[in-house]
């Protein structure tokens, strides 16, 4: 409230900036199940997003499993309980801490690359030039962008959650030599499916915000050279922020229609 | 490009196949992929169990459960439907009771089916199981709550029991101190008593006359015991009971034998109708009986010579071998027959001198007589043998008795060492000469004569 009276001005802008944005994430929404479909511009960019972005995945994954358990290892000793480190590892990692990393890695790597691409795009006048083509530009590089961040965000998620387990596991090997089969076997002990499927699905969310944010940054900004630099870094630090401010939203969501899935 | 779609294609199927294995091992878990088989429980107090909960079944991760209906009114219980793998289904009996557990002390609650009875049959699929009650923690406070307030109640109630206890101990020992003040002190009789020195010396003396008896009487004792657990342990006294009782049965039997025995003799050794007492008339039987077989011997040997049995003895060649005389036998045609066996055995071989001078058969002599009759064979035995005694040293009374004498010493050995029947083994000392059917000149020794058969049937 005091913000509206003080500055009056910058919550119109606010509140446009919302209601652009927004309409902005209704048109994908809208363009993508309208025909024609441009599968061969979602599949490059599956590529581009996904298989790109896996072996940063990956080696993140791994490395936050070893700090993990070297973490919980220690302290869970303490109480004798020990046996619980495979438990506590694949809660947190299938939970929260995967998606949530994988999604955010996915915003610093990919944000800034569709916001930069897009917006060099519009400066150098190519999107022009596709629409003087008849083609429709929102359609052709909008729409894939997004889909392939929706679609490739929960495989990434699923890489993140197994590599940590692995990076875990050889922590707890190094540690205790504890057997793979007994890892495993008490890693999914009390496992349930809301533990894993909600989660790792509410990444398409994370995704599609995302892909959003960064399209919408790229596509519509119109400031020259210097607007591809303030697109990547506008791309990633709102995509950042609405994926986890997302995340605080869908948790309750899951909560409410995965009561299990509440540890 | 060819490449780039090679990569996204790989990232995909990796990321879907991925997915299908974390969906598989969450199943796998939750033996989603098994058989399952539902059965019903009730409870009052379900104590934190939801959808989902575990079902273990003899500690054995076996399902879930899958539904929960609410009760209707506070009697009713709630129903929960719980799902367990077939594979268990042979555990679950009729009378298995369920119960809720806990998984460790921060652990998730679960439902825990107990296997019931072997001899029953499996528990019907849909049928529903015993509960037993959770005991929630706030019960389980309130009745320790409760233990505690009754252990402080008997605490307070010990302590002052306790302290006046104490007090009456305080005042007995204060009293016990005034006396023991005024015994020291030399009042009273005590007092006297402890103080004077004659009386001390007394009551030392005492003492020591106390501890020497009581010394004796310990090792007395101890001796006593020893001796009593020694007839324990042998149980003598019983053995002892045992024995006196068969001494008096035997002596019993004893008093009535000799009784029975003496009526007996004095029946029997009383005079008899002619007043003649028994002793005399057992005295004049034997006289009788002696006098009637030296007639029958006579008798028999004159039977022998009468002209109805003397045709057998003289085919036989003798009538006796007991009573064979040296110039008889020489003059007898079949006894020293040459057509006899004989085996000639020499004194050196077969005596020994005694330290007295007389003879005895030496080992070796044994063995020769025992190799002149395994000569003899099996004939030996059932046919007369007559053994010559021969001894050419001395006079002719010297030689008459030594030949005697070796051949009784022969004979018996024959019959100790064959059991010979002493009727079959005559003896004959011949001094130094041999019968003439023998060809020899003298002889010192023995020797062995096996009658022919004809000569020796009786």
């Amino acid at each position: 409230m005091i913000c509206t009276i003080a500055d009056g001005g910058r919550l119109k802008t606010f509140l446009e900036f919302i209601g652009v944005i927004a309409s902005f994430a209704a048109r994908v929404i809208t363009s993508a199940w309208r025909s024609p479909y441009e599968f061969e511009q979602t599949w490059m960019q599956v590529g581009e997003i996904g298989a790109r972005s896996l072996p940063l995945v990956a080696a993140s994954g791994l490395a936050l499993g070893v700090v993990m358990t070297l973490h919980t290892h220690s302290t869970l000793v303490t109480f004798g309980a020990a046996a619980m480190i495979p438990k506590v590892q694949s809660l947190s990692f299938f939970i929260e801490i995967g998606p949530l990393v994988a999604a955010l890695l996915v915003a610093g790597r990919v944000g800034a690359g569709i916001g930069a691409v897009l917006a060099n795009l519009r400066a150098s006048e190519q999107i022009d030039a596709i629409e003087v083509l008849s083609v429709d530009s929102f359609k052709f590089l909008v729409v894939p962008r997004v889909v392939a961040c929706v679609l490739v965000l929960p495989l990434l998620t699923t890489f993140m959650d197994l590599t940590a387990l692995l990076g875990g596991f050889l922590a707890e090997h190094a540690l205790s030599h504890l057997s793979a089969q007994l890892f495993i076997e008490r890693a999914f002990n009390g496992f349930a499916w809301s533990n894993f499927v909600p989660p790792t699905l509410k990444t398409t969310v994370f995704g599609f915000l995302i892909g959003t944010v960064s399209c919408y940054y790229g596509y519509t900004t119109d400031e020259g050279a210097e607007g591809v630099g303030r697109a990547a870094t506008n791309s990633v630090v709102l995509s950042s922020l609405l994926v986890i401010v997302a995340d605080v939203v869908l948790v309750k969501i899951i909560f409410l229609f995965f009561p299990g899935s509440a540890l | 490009m060819r490449n780039r779609n090679i990569i996204t294609g790989a990232f995909v199927l990796a990321g879907i196949a991925l997915f299908a294995l974390v969906i598989f091992l969450v199943g796998n878990q939750r033996k989603t992929f098994a058989k399952h088989v539902e059965f019903y429980t009730e409870f009052a107090n379900i104590d934190g169990i939801m959808k989902g909960s575990k079902v273990r079944v003899g500690g054995f991760d076996a399902g879930e459960v899958t539904d929960i209906q609410l009760p209707d009114s506070p009697a009713a219980h709630f129903r929960l439907t719980l799902s367990v793998v077939e594979r268990v289904h042979g555990l679950i009996r009729p009378d298995s009771l369920v119960s809720v557990a806990s998984e460790g002390i921060v652990g998730d609650k679960l439902l825990q089916i107990h296997p019931g009875s072997a001899n029953l049959p499996q528990a019907a699929p849909n049928s529903t199981l015993r509960s037993k009650e959770a005991l929630e923690m706030s019960e389980l406070l309130e009745r320790s709550a409760g233990l505690l307030n009754d252990v402080s109640g008997t605490m307070k109630e010990v302590s002052t029991k306790l302290t006046g206890t104490l007090d009456a101990a305080t005042t007995t020992i204060n009293n016990a101190n005034d006396l023991v003040v005024g015994i020291k002190q030399g009042k009273g009789a005590i007092g006297v008593l402890l103080r004077d020195e004659n009386t001390a010396r007394s009551v030392r003396e005492t003492l020591a006359n106390v501890q020497q008896a009581t010394a004796s009487v310990s090792d007395a004792s101890m001796r006593a015991d020893r001796l009593v657990s020694d007839f324990e342990s042998r149980n003598l006294g019983e053995k002892v009971d045992q024995t006196i009782a068969s001494a008096q049965s035997a002596a019993q039997n004893v008093d009535a034998s000799a009784l029975q025995l003496r009526q007996s003799l004095t029946s029997a050794l009383g005079p008899d109708s002619h007043g003649v007492d028994a002793a005399n008339n057992v005295r004049q039987s034997l006289s009788n009986v002696n006098l009637a077989s030296s007639n029958m011997v006579e008798d028999t040997e004159a039977l022998k010579h009468g002209f109805l049995f003397r045709g057998f003895f003289k085919r036989r060649g003798y009538y006796s071998l007991a009573n064979l005389k040296a110039d008889e036998y020489r003059s007898n045609r079949s006894l020293p027959a040459a057509t006899n066996t004989r085996a000639w055995l020499d004194q050196p071989e077969l005596f020994d001198n005694r330290p007295d001078g007389s003879e005895e058969l030496s080992p070796e002599g044994k063995a020769k007589i025992d190799e002149a009759m395994a000569e003899f064979g099996d004939g030996a035995f059932g046919r007369a043998i007559i053994v010559e005694g021969y001894s050419s040293t001395g006079d002719t009374g010297a030689q008459f008795a030594t030949s005697r004498v070796r051949a009784t010493l022969v004979r018996h050995y024959l019959q100790a060492r064959f059991g010979l029947d002493s009727r079959d083994v005559g003896i004959v000392p011949l001094r130094g000469v041999p019968p003439p059917s023998t060809n020899k000149k003298t002889w010192d020794g023995i020797c062995l004569v096996l009658l022919k058969p004809r000569a020796s049937a009786r």
